[in-house]
């Protein structure tokens, strides 16, 4: 445990005063001089050959400055197997396909020429069911791979499989066995601010975009690639990331539109503006990736689990993004989410004319978590073993090492059961009828990171000036996470300042430090580690300058103290003294002696330090950089092992709930979240962090739902795409953070962002089947469902 | 949104006139929070828009012999009438339940019926209090009850020239109760279904009762045959539960992306019992 001064504590978070009062400026709110509105032509079809592009009357029209098609322009590729395309040529494969776009003086222009284009189509028939699209004869959506190689069937190349054990032994000597299915719905991210960018060239044809991303540094090679594509080979691109209004994983993969604003500013040869409506945002960007799971799991007699059956079938869409990875994600709580000895799970990913899937906050582990939650609450009750029980029965422990090879380090599952238990008053409320019911589920993720790259690095940059003020550059990206605040919590803490005088930068390719995303949960955990290193440097330095200098300024100070006071008189002090740096402490703003930390005499503010280096002959300055990689390994591809995170975390969320029997309406009447959190860094943060997944989560459970009929969104918008608001979180929502204070963190702290929304769906479900006894396998829980499956229990009890 | 002209007439003959020289596409503005959300999805593009914002007689909230409301009364004001929470619970349960309070403030209980949304909050409560309509035009005026005003979604008696302008609400009688029920998929939402009741009780009995219903039908319905039943009668268990299968009989609700046709069914005759039940134990 570490004695910390700020870490734990509970500030407002630095970032909020600029965000109210509407100061902080998005995507949205900005302007580059002589700026161009782009606006893309989508696709009138799921599926069709593309016989002719017209764009002669939009180029004609007045104020329209650039037009662009897939024929017109280089042949831009994107996606990590690169089978999407920035403009399509040939045919279309989603509604949402680019087919053209144009940069305009203005919004209405740009719309107006955009309405002008007109495209002619052969219509193809498409494929929207990933089982119908794995069924012979199936239309193809791509004839060939990103190879130009002939594709026989709709499977996306990245199959998923992990086995350990002996499953049919297992399988042959369980006492009892539960076998259920179970889908999750695409949902979309939702986030505030919508998507959008800015692409502007230099006069040497450099590349400066401002973008909504979370990964600018990978970003900017997908767009240095894309300049090379156009013929830029060797030229630079600069990513600055303005306040990112939510993000959610939308920014973890490049996207077409910023494709294209690339090629209208070059076209052009003015900044390009795209910025997303909120129609669009719905139809053209990725949402989280549907499912369907046949579970089977197993125990002994005496509920310990000894196996578990997973098959899982994902629609991938028409191309291929991060969604497509998931599994990888789905593999942790399905390997390691409580002790199993024998594991079989495969994935396999289908393209059809759907959307394309991408990531979104818990990266399939909620799609899994629905599946292994709801269906340990079914093989509980075949055993006869209350489900909190049975899952205390069966709870991971500190230093096991899973099936996958992941090495836990700490682990306060046991701790998570037991708070939600209690806060729930479990014993008293479970099993008591009266369509009112309790259920619990818990989750099992990355916190310390997670090598999905060859690189799982992060870099910080610590600069002092001659205030005593502390520049911090981070590679991460502030997306409302909370990064900013819990970044410059640790490094003050770290560096022995006080918070206030710490400034956390970041966004800038050009001026911050390298990292490799800010994805898995990773962002205060990896920077949090590289400041506390950046700041061990900035520290020697610092004592290193106090050797030299402190006593001479002691002497100074208490010289000028003599002269405003002369009846104080100069203590007999060694002032010609030349101090080891080892003799030094740093602690808010002040350095002093470690032998007599309370003489108030013998102690320097850090600025007088730091100027003192400053303004003297061959002077110096302090700036000092760490670079963090964690421990972890990047899965093994055949085998499906490898110790993906430095540390792991747990939670179990509960739900009580109530069923309105005649409406179906499922009403919450409170809900309980217990994290093992490693370490509190701010409570308001990390309290709101985990308080928004669990709301999300709820959307997740209760209402969110992506509809489509053959390709085409339904729901465009927030009028029928429908999200929980202030009015809905009419009930308690109790937060616990565990703290089991794991080594590997920054002061002790896992990475918390994505857990919030992992559990929640599941503690719903299994909520309502004891109020009602009715089981919801497919998500949302709308009372369309309740309220049919309890006529179907009153027909067949 | 495509560009377009936009006056503010101070008078109503003003606003007459200019929907004359305007011509056919022109249309009437009120509060705007339906008409530019469906001009940005550029589902209408009218040339020219005349708002009614500026015709103060539209305005007005006053009394004669019952309520008295300008069309142009934002809901907001309706919400937090004092008066309106006393005598006409049902309409202060159903403004109070509409979209939320930025909307509210801006939208008007004249917007809210001329949109003809059969999920309309206004529209049942109003129906059942026996509201009547006044509707102005280059003619003369013309008076008629609310639920002769629907003709289908988005439909309305309204020819093209003729405003809304007033709403007529009878006063309340000693022993009346109404309530208004809303079922959405979260807080604040358009109605899956909504509902309304009112009854006036004479020891025990139900002498009148009105009940209404929305977003069951093309538009917002009165019940009469369910009303009948009621009518004379004791509004013990066994009416109750002929009331919900006689709903569940006279609404024509359909599937779309809000609710399916059998699950509004269902719950219609649900909602409808238990709106009368909380009417009667409103009853003063």
């Amino acid at each position: 445990m570490y004695d910390t001064r700020f870490v734990g504590g509970s500030v407002p978070r630095p970032d909020a005063p600029d965000k109210a009062a509407g100061k902080a400026l998005y995507i949205h709110d900005l302007i580059r001089p002589g700026m161009l509105y782009g606006k893309i032509k989508f696709s009138d079809h799921a599926h069709a050959r593309i016989i002719h592009i017209d764009t002669s009357r939009a180029e004609r029209l007045a104020g329209v400055r650039a037009v662009v098609t897939g024929y017109n322009t280089p042949e831009i590729r994107i996606g990590f197997i690169k089978d999407n395309f920035a403009l399509k040529k040939g045919k279309v494969r989603q509604y949402r396909d680019e087919v053209a776009a144009v940069a305009a003086v203005d919004p209405d222009v740009a719309q107006e020429a955009v309405d002008l284009i007109r495209v002619e189509y052969e219509e193809l028939p498409g494929v929207f069911d990933p089982e119908e699209a794995m069924a012979e004869g199936a239309p193809l959506v791509h004839e060939t791979d990103p190879r130009g190689r002939p594709k026989v069937d709709n499977m996306v190349p990245v199959p998923w499989k992990f086995e350990a054990g002996d499953l049919e032994s297992a399988k042959r000597s369980a006492a009892f066995i539960a076998e259920g299915r179970y889908e999750t719905p695409l949902i979309q991210q939702s986030c505030m601010g919508t998507a959008g960018c800015i692409a502007e060239f230099d006069l040497q044809n450099n590349l400066i975009i401002h973008t909504k991303t979370q990964i600018p540094f990978l970003a900017q090679n997908d767009f240095n690639q894309a300049l090379a594509a156009m013929g830029l080979r060797g030229k630079r691109t600069r990513v600055i990331v303005p306040t990112l209004g939510g993000s959610f994983g939308t920014g973890l993969d490049t996207h077409g539109y910023e494709y294209i604003a690339i090629l209208l500013a070059y076209k052009s040869g003015r900044p390009v503006k795209i910025v997303l409506t909120r129609e669009e945002e719905f139809t053209a960007l990725s949402p989280r990736q549907p499912t369907r799971t046949h579970i089977i799991q197993g125990c002994d007699a005496a509920g310990r689990l000894a196996f578990r059956e997973v098959r899982m079938l994902l629609d991938n869409g028409a191309y291929t993004s991060w969604g497509a990875t998931t599994p990888s994600v789905m593999m942790l709580p399905i390997s390691s989410l409580y002790r199993v000895p024998n594991v079989f799970y495969e994935a396999k990913i289908v393209y059809t004319n759907n959307t394309y899937c991408q990531a979104m906050r818990g990266y399939g582990n909620p799609q899994a978590a629905w599946a292994l939650e709801c269906n340990i609450d079914q093989l509980a009750e075949t055993a006869g073993i209350d489900p909190y029980e049975f899952r205390q029965r069966n709870a991971n422990v500190p230093d096991e090492i899973t099936p996958m090879g992941l090495q836990i380090t700490t682990c306060g599952l046991d701790r998570c059961l037991d708070t939600v238990a209690e806060k729930l008053d479990w014993k008293r409320k479970r099993g008591k009828g009266g369509a009112r019911g309790v259920g619990m589920a818990s989750l099992f993720h990355v916190g310390g990171s997670g090598r999905v790259y060859r690189s799982d690095g992060t870099g910080v940059i610590m600069k002092l000036d001659d205030f005593g003020c502390v520049s911090v550059l981070a590679g991460g990206v502030e997306m409302g996470q909370g990064f900013i605040s819990a970044l410059s919590l640790t490094a003050a803490e770290a560096l022995g300042v006080t918070p206030d005088r710490v400034s956390v930068l970041t966004g800038d390719t050009a001026t911050c430090p390298w990292d490799v995303g800010t994805h898995a949960s990773r962002g205060a955990f990896t920077a949090g580690n590289a400041a506390i290193m950046a700041a061990r440097k900035a520290r020697e330095q610092i004592f290193q300058l106090a050797s030299e200098h402190f006593m001479p300024r002691v002497h100074a100070n208490l010289k000028r103290r003599r002269k405003r006071d002369p009846d104080f008189e100069l203590p007999d002090f060694n002032y010609e003294r030349l101090c080891d740096p080892s003799e030094f402490e740093l602690r808010e703003n002040v350095v002093f002696l470690k032998e007599e930390p309370e003489n108030p005499m013998l102690r320097v503010p850090l600025e007088e330090i730091l100027r003192a280096a400053h303004y003297k002959e061959q002077g110096t300055m302090i700036v000092t950089e760490a670079f963090y990689d964690p421990c972890n390994q990047m899965l093994d591809a055949r085998t499906c092992r490898g110790n993906m995170s430095a540390t792991y975390i747990f939670g179990t969320q509960g739900a009580e709930v109530e069923v309105d029997t005649e409406t179906g309406r499922v009403r919450i009447l409170k809900f309980v979240a217990a994290h093992d959190v490693g370490r509190v860094i701010n409570q308001q943060t990390i309290k709101g962090q985990i308080y928004g997944g669990v709301v999300q989560g709820l959307g997740y459970a209760l209402c969110e739902e992506y509809k489509s009929r053959e390709g085409r969104n339904l729901n465009p918008n927030f009028l029928d795409y429908k999200i929980l608001s202030a009015p809905d979180l009419d009930f308690p929502i109790e937060i616990e953070c565990i703290e089991t204070h794991d080594l590997e963190g920054p002061f002790g702290a896992k990475g918390v962002g994505e857990p919030g929304l992992v559990a929640t769906a599941p503690a719903v479900a299994n909520a309502v089947y004891d109020a009602v006894g009715v089981r919801i396998t497919d998500l949302p829980i709308t009372p369309e469902k309740v309220l049919a499956a309890l006529k179907r229990k009153k027909e067949r009890p | 949104m495509k560009g377009f002209d936009y006056f503010q007439p101070g008078r109503l003959e003003e606003a007459y006139g200019l929907m004359e020289t305007l011509g056919a596409e022109a249309g009437y503005i009120a509060g705007g929070t339906d008409i530019l959300v469906r001009m940005k999805q550029k589902i209408i593009a009218p040339p020219a828009l005349i708002s009614l914002r500026r015709i103060e007689e539209l305005a007005r909230m006053g009394r004669d012999r019952g309520l008295l409301l300008g069309s142009m009364t934002p809901l907001r004001a309706l919400e937090k009438s004092e008066e309106i929470a006393a005598s006409y619970p049902c309409l202060s349960q159903a403004v109070g339940s509409l979209a939320n309070p930025q909307i509210r403030n801006v939208a008007t209980v004249g917007g809210n019926l001329c949109n003809a949304a059969p999920s309309a909050d206004c529209a049942p409560p109003l129906m059942v209090l026996g509201a009547t309509l006044t509707i102005g035009g280059p003619g003369g005026e013309r008076t008629l009850p609310v639920e002769d005003f629907f003709e289908g979604p988005g439909r309305t008696v309204l020819r093209r020239e003729e405003i809304l302008t007033g709403i007529a609400i009878p006063e309340r009688v000693p022993g009346t109760g109404s309530a208004f029920l809303k079922l959405g998929r979260v807080s604040q939402d358009i109605a899956v279904i909504n509902a309304a009741a009112l009854v006036i009780m004479e020891g025990g009995v139900c002498r009148t009762c009105r009940l209404a219903v929305g977003a069951v039908a093309p538009t917002p319905l009165r019940l009469r045959g369910v009303e009948r039943l009621v009518e004379g009668r004791r509004p013990d268990p066994e009416l109750l539960a002929e009331v919900e299968r006689g709903v569940r009989g006279e609404v024509n609700p359909i599937t779309d992306v809000r609710s399916t046709e059998e699950y509004r069914r269902e719950v219609s005759g649900v909602l409808l019992r238990r709106a009368l039940e909380q009417a009667v134990r409103d009853v003063r």
